[in-house]
């Protein structure tokens, strides 16, 4: 076994960047099979183990729900030769709920192993079946089990009546081999992945970039019978769906339009419905498939008072509707950094929904599960294309997009000099974007015990202890938080011999990877835009021999400034950096890793040296 | 901002625990007078366990009855309520008569919301372990929540535990189990040092029958007040060894004949009882026999007992595997562990000691509770369920060490991290014998930096090499492998530019307990105008005190003593003196060691700082003076050096 090590380890210096993958995909084959409405999809896949490291991927997960059943699960082990070394019993496999952090109950099941064995390389090989009677996409299918992993062969094969329509989209794939059999229409893609992919900051979602195919039925029924023929008629479906949970009483709707009629224009109607909304209910996500996309009923959130987004929605659309007011259910893909939603292929690819309220000249953005004020659209939801949902006429609209003021970030610090070492800080933040989103959770949803802690993290002031801090939202009408700290420090003023140094705060930079380990497209979501005014007020007014240069750096990219004055008191130095927000191919990286080093090096250069007299 | 709030006084109203019956008071107060910032606080938690007649035997019967107020937004999710429960073989605790209720204050009038039972779900968290799931209606901050339940269970020895303390404050915790004199059950409170109400009676009156036996419940009862919301702390070993709780293990049963069968009665017994089990003792004998059939007998005579020791530790880990699962009890048996060469830690270890023994060596099994298990809190009466993993307890040439077999990244005379709790009890027929898991020996990081400066002087070069012994050694290699490229992805988000012709490389390691790697980096050097800033240890050391609490309640645990060293040199740039050099500093007390020199050496700078944590556990007495001198060793690690040009 030592022995084994050793070798192992001499001879790594030589063959570093050769080294084989811990884990490879043998292969995969999918196949789905359509038969009298019933979908069949049967799984097989080969996972080699390459070695220790490795097993992180021998762990297999299968999900199946009470929609999707899973009709067999089989594993074993074999060989590299494919010799079978042994099957794996049934009491090796837990099955467990698929709890998820978003949600608070989900009915979906999980079946979980981990095949282990001793000598490398092995293969795992399992095959599982899972039967759906109710569906509104046939698969979305990647030649891969993970974007870290190579992949040698990769199949998909789709069976269907011969007059069974499908549509379908290929991402960074060969065309599909198509041909008829008798009565039955078949398909065939074929791929293999060898580029694997690590994750990379600010970058798109992995998903597309990968190779993929994604297969939606032309009609459907899942509830009420549905069509993705175009987005119009998907969102008659949706909209269909919806109808059935607008179920207020005559009386609760009487109650409502009664609450709101000494109001009389439609903004403050809504205003006031929202706000209602805002203080009544809070979001509890319930996922229960049977049910699907179809939201829990107006009438249900009226009594309990909690749901997740699509029944909070309803239920606003639902009062909103009382009160002679119409709005319309939004589905949107949300978060910071959203998949971008393919407008050519009508199918189910969000995550969200809100509600849009066109007003003469304005139009009125909903979130139903957030405490914002009334129509922020943070990094959640802001720049993207959300389909309108309209019993007829669905349509995609773009949000607006979060401009440089709408994220400013700008701290105000003032660091006092006591006595030789030690220092008083006082720092002045008010946040707006994502950090304005952040801080009002940390706010309003956290344990002032977490909230320390986070606090704690998250301030990146080298040196510097907290005394105490306050964050407030100074106006609950407007997306600003503030932040104030008393802080102190005995060494952030240091004293080498006869003089005084420090380091004024840098800003928090994102750490970009260098051109040539960075592969994938750089997308930055929203505008980065900081700005600190450092004040240092020095108990001895001596010359400064040493201090930052006035620096201005310029670019495409964005902007980044530092001026430094000396004043009566002490040094002040003023900074900003603005990070334009795109999609940046990968050919001008060079340029912008260039940028984000000279910014880098800025930041890190910027000590001040004080020699005494 | 002087804020007028409604306080409310709720250690007097301590008696106010009738389910149903909510004070307006309660409901329209903002802050919890004992703590201020606390986001909800449970206003009584009552709980019940005894004992009913069902089919010729017993059931438990657990009851509870809670309520909590809830102040702010953040205490939302105290709504949400999980209620486990068991099942074995398809036979199910059961949770019944569950209600649950919201009061709310809506313009003046107390609102009572109730919960929707087709809103309660059932989830499968574990093969044994499922959960009632619900949120409670129409709450907000100022809401009361209250709820009560039963359980009953066929399982006795799932006597349920009962904590009194929460992450948020508790006003009144009380928790009644009425025994019944067929079973004996043995508890440890944990977390306080008494209750604040303990009585325990023989109940009157109600006199019962069982076969021909007559009986009366004896009663106890546990009572807290007033129990501060549970913080958290870092460097503890797990939440569950300082909450307060009162732990329930059976530890006998009686037949009706007065027979008794001791589940639990003294630590020899219970070494007994784990050496006569199929699954413990049993496995291990079988391992004993199988040992002609697994190791080569012949070239045995010939070794030394340490060269045994290595050969069958190395058998183990190479041809079986740990599949992650802990226990004292072997889940597989020899014919399984042998065939699927693979198994829980009670397989690979309790195998390990049946070969060794085999071979001729004395070894016994050693049982312990792993970190994340929690402490062995009594040491008076043998609880059972506390121990969670097995390790061997082996005599070599007259010395006594522990091993393990499950893990092959881990040197054969270390034991994992995992393991290193307290105590370890030795499974030997007819003694209690304790082993100590503390950790004396220090682990070791030692950096060599060769700094020198481009000719332009633009940058600075530094050749970095770092090595490490045991447990830093183990951190290392399990963290990075032998895979230089996630050395380079640390590297790289610690802020280092690696050199462009890449030289970073993992050093040829002499045994297991050492890992070693090198790198070069370029970095960004803080000049100006005549002046040069220099950090000797780059961005190594330590950037902050991690100990930034003030007080601390619970002991600092950082499970073994760790060494630090660092030694650079750097090559001064001809015209440049060196204009100041932090001072000469050394220390040596109970706590630590830490020292930092600087001298010259033929146009180099030479500075080298070490310190020396010694101990692996610092009790909360010596929390301020360990804060101070991490604080020291902070400032002075990161000071710089400044050159200034030559005139």
């Amino acid at each position: 076994m030592k022995c084994h090590f050793l070798l192992f380890f001499s001879l790594l210096p030589v063959t570093a960047y050769l080294q084989p993958y811990d884990a490879e995909l043998i292969s995969k084959k999918t196949m789905v099979t359509i038969s009298q409405g019933k979908m069949l999809t049967e799984e097989k896949v080969i996972l080699q183990i390459n070695n220790r490291s490795g097993e992180k991927y021998a762990k297999i997960g299968v999900p199946y729900s009470s929609l999707s059943k899973l009709k067999g699960l089989d594993v074993w082990l074999t060989d590299s030769y494919d010799n079978v070394i042994r099957k794996i019993r049934k009491n090796e496999v837990i099955t467990r709920s698929l709890f998820s952090d978003i949600s608070f109950y989900s009915d979906r099941m999980v079946k979980e192993l981990t095949p282990r064995h001793h000598v490398f390389p092995y293969r795992i090989v399992y095959t599982y079946q899972i039967e759906s009677k109710q569906f509104f996409h046939i698969a979305d299918w990647y030649p891969l089990i993970t974007p870290e992993l190579p992949a040698k062969n990769a199949t998909l094969e789709l069976n269907i009546p011969k007059d069974y329509k499908v549509f379908y989209r290929e991402q960074e794939i060969e065309p599909a081999q198509f041909e008829f059999r008798n009565d039955r229409a078949l398909y065939k893609w074929e791929a293999s992945f060898r580029e694997t992919l690590k994750p990379e900051i600010y970058s798109e979602p992995v998903q597309m970039t990968l190779p993929n195919v994604r297969i939606v039925p032309e009609g459907f029924i899942y509830e009420v019978p549905g069509s993705l023929d175009s987005w119009k008629s998907f969102g008659k479906w949706i909209y269909q769906l919806n109808a059935m949970a607008m179920d207020l009483s005559d009386q609760d709707k009487h109650r409502i339009r009664q609450s709101v009629s000494h109001l009389n224009n439609d903004r403050e109607k809504i205003k006031v419905l929202y706000s209602q909304l805002q203080e009544q209910t809070r979001y509890v996500n319930i996922s229960i498939e049977t049910g699907g996309l179809s939201p829990f009923p107006a009438s249900f959130t009226l009594k309990n008072k909690y749901g997740d987004c699509k029944a909070l929605t309803v239920y606003m659309m639902a009062m909103l509707e009382a009160a002679g007011v119409k709005s319309y259910y939004s589905l949107v893909y949300a978060g910071k950094n959203p998949l971008t939603i393919d407008k050519g292929f009508p199918s189910q690819q969000f995550n969200h929904t809100f509600l849009m309220i066109p007003l003469k000249g304005d139009t009125i953005w909903l979130e139903c599960t957030s405490k914002d004020p009334f129509g922020y659209l943070g990094t959640f939801t802001q720049n993207r294309e959300v389909l309108v949902i309209d019993p007829e006429d669905s349509y995609f609209l773009r949000t607006p997009s979060l401009s440089p003021e709408e994220t400013l970030h700008t701290r105000n610090i003032i660091i006092e000099q006591e006595s030789r070492n030690r220092s008083q800080l006082v720092m002045n933040s008010i946040f707006s974007g994502e950090l304005y989103e952040m801080f009002r959770y940390l706010n309003k949803n956290l344990s002032k015990n977490d909230q320390n802690r986070i606090v704690r993290e998250y301030l990146n002031l080298t040196g510097f202890e907290v005394i105490d801090y306050v964050i407030e939202q100074p106006d609950a009408k407007k997306p600003e938080m503030r932040f104030r700290i008393n802080a102190s420090s005995d060494n952030h003023f240091r004293i080498t011999g006869n003089h005084l140094i420090f380091k004024p705060p840098a800003f928090d930079l994102p750490l970009f990877e260098p051109p040539p380990r960075r592969n994938q497209r750089v997308r930055i979501n929203f505008p980065i835009n900081l700005s600190d005014t450092i004040t240092y007020v020095l108990l001895d007014k001596n010359r400064a021999s040493f201090q930052p240069r006035d620096i201005s750096i310029e670019s495409q990219f964005g902007n980044y400034s530092l001026e430094v004055y000396e004043s009566e008191k002490g040094i002040e130095i003023f900074k900003k950096l603005i990070l334009l927000p795109g999609t940046m191919e990968r050919e001008i990286y060079p340029l912008f890793y260039d940028f984000i080093s000279k910014v880098r090096k800025a930041e890190e250069e910027n000590d001040v040296l004080i020699t005494f007299k | 901002m002087v804020c007028a709030v409604l306080f409310f006084c709720f250690t007097s109203f301590a008696q106010e625990y009738e389910f149903g019956r909510i004070s307006r008071e309660v409901l329209e107060s903002a802050v919890y007078d004992l703590d201020d910032e606390a986001e909800a606080a449970v206003l009584y938690d009552l709980g019940k366990s005894y004992f009913v007649r069902s089919n010729g035997s017993f059931d438990v019967i657990f009851e509870r009855s809670t309520r909590i107020k809830i102040f702010t937004e953040a205490g939302l999710n105290y709504a949400e309520v999980e209620i486990p429960f068991y099942q074995e073989g398809g036979v199910f605790e059961k949770v019944y008569e569950l209600e649950a209720y919201s009061y709310s204050l809506e313009e003046g009038r107390i609102i009572r919301t109730a919960l929707d039972m087709k809103t309660i779900f059932d989830e499968k968290v574990n093969e044994y372990w499922n959960l009632q799931k619900f949120a409670i209606p129409n709450v907000k901050s100022g809401s009361v929540v209250e709820y009560r339940y039963k359980i009953s269970s066929q399982y006795k020895s799932n006597l349920r535990d009962w904590e009194f303390q929460r992450r948020i404050p508790t006003v009144y915790s009380e928790y009644e189990v009425k025994m019944i004199p067929f079973y004996e059950y043995d508890f440890i409170l944990q977390g306080a040092s008494k209750f604040d109400e303990y009585s325990s009676h023989v109940e009157r009156g109600l006199t019962r029958r069982f076969g021909s036996a007559e009986f009366n419940d004896q009663v106890f009862k546990f009572v807290m007040k007033n129990v501060p919301a549970f913080r958290d702390e870092s460097y503890i070993t797990s939440i569950n060894d300082y909450i307060i709780k009162v732990d329930f293990q059976l530890a006998a049963f009686y037949n009706l004949q007065g027979y008794k069968t001791d589940l639990m009665t003294t630590w020899e017994k219970m070494n007994e009882d784990l050496l006569k089990n199929r699954d413990f003792g049993g496995f291990m004998n079988q391992s004993r026999r199988a040992a002609g059939n697994e190791l080569d007998m012949k070239e045995l005579p010939g070794m030394s007992e340490q060269e045994k020791l290595d050969k069958i530790i190395d058998h183990v880990k190479t041809n079986y595997r740990w599949n992650n699962r802990n226990g004292k009890y072997a889940e597989k048996t020899f014919r399984q562990f042998s065939s699927e060469k693979q198994g829980n830690v009670a397989n690979v270890n309790l195998f390990l000691a049946g070969l060794l023994q085999g071979a001729g060596l004395e070894a016994h099994p050693a049982i312990l509770s792993t970190r994340a298990n929690g402490k062995i809190r009594s040491m008076n009466t043998p609880f059972h369920h506390y121990f969670n993993y097995v390790v061997v307890f082996v005599t070599i040439d007259g010395e006594n060490r522990l091993v393990d077999a499950t893990d092959a990244l881990t040197p054969n005379h270390m034991i994992p991290i995992h393991c290193i709790n307290d105590r370890a009890l030795i499974v030997k027929r007819g003694q209690e014998e304790w082993v100590s898991l503390q950790i004396n020996e220090p682990s070791e990081i030692n950096r060599v930096f060769l700094i020198s400066f481009t000719e332009t002087l633009d940058s600075l070069i530094a050749d970095l090499s770092i090595s490490s012994t045991r447990y830093d050694a183990i951190y290392f290699r399990k963290r990075f492998g032998g895979n230089p490229q996630n050395i380079e992805d640390y590297m790289n988000a610690s802020g280092y530019q690696l050199a462009d012709d890449r030289p970073l490389q993992i050093l040829p390691a002499e045994s297991m307990e050492s890992y070693a790697f090198h790198f070069k980096t370029i970095e960004s050097l803080r000049k100006q105008e005549n002046r040069i800033l220099l950090s000797p240890f780059l961005k190594e050391p330590l950037k902050e005190n991690p100990f930034k609490q003030r007080t601390r309640t619970y002991p600092v645990d950082y499970i073994y003593p760790e060494e630090r060293i660092f030694n650079s040199r750097i090559k001064l740039p001809v015209d440049y003196a060196i204009e100041h050099v932090p001072a000469n500093f050394n220390i040596s007390n109970s706590l630590l060691d830490f020292s930092y020199e600087t001298s010259l050496d033929e146009g180099h700078l030479i500075v080298k700082s070490r310190y020396y944590l010694k101990k692996s556990i610092y009790p909360t007495q010596d929390y301020n003076r360990l804060r101070y001198f991490m604080q020291e060793i902070v400032k002075r690690l990161n000071e710089e050096i400044i050159l200034v040009k030559k005139t």
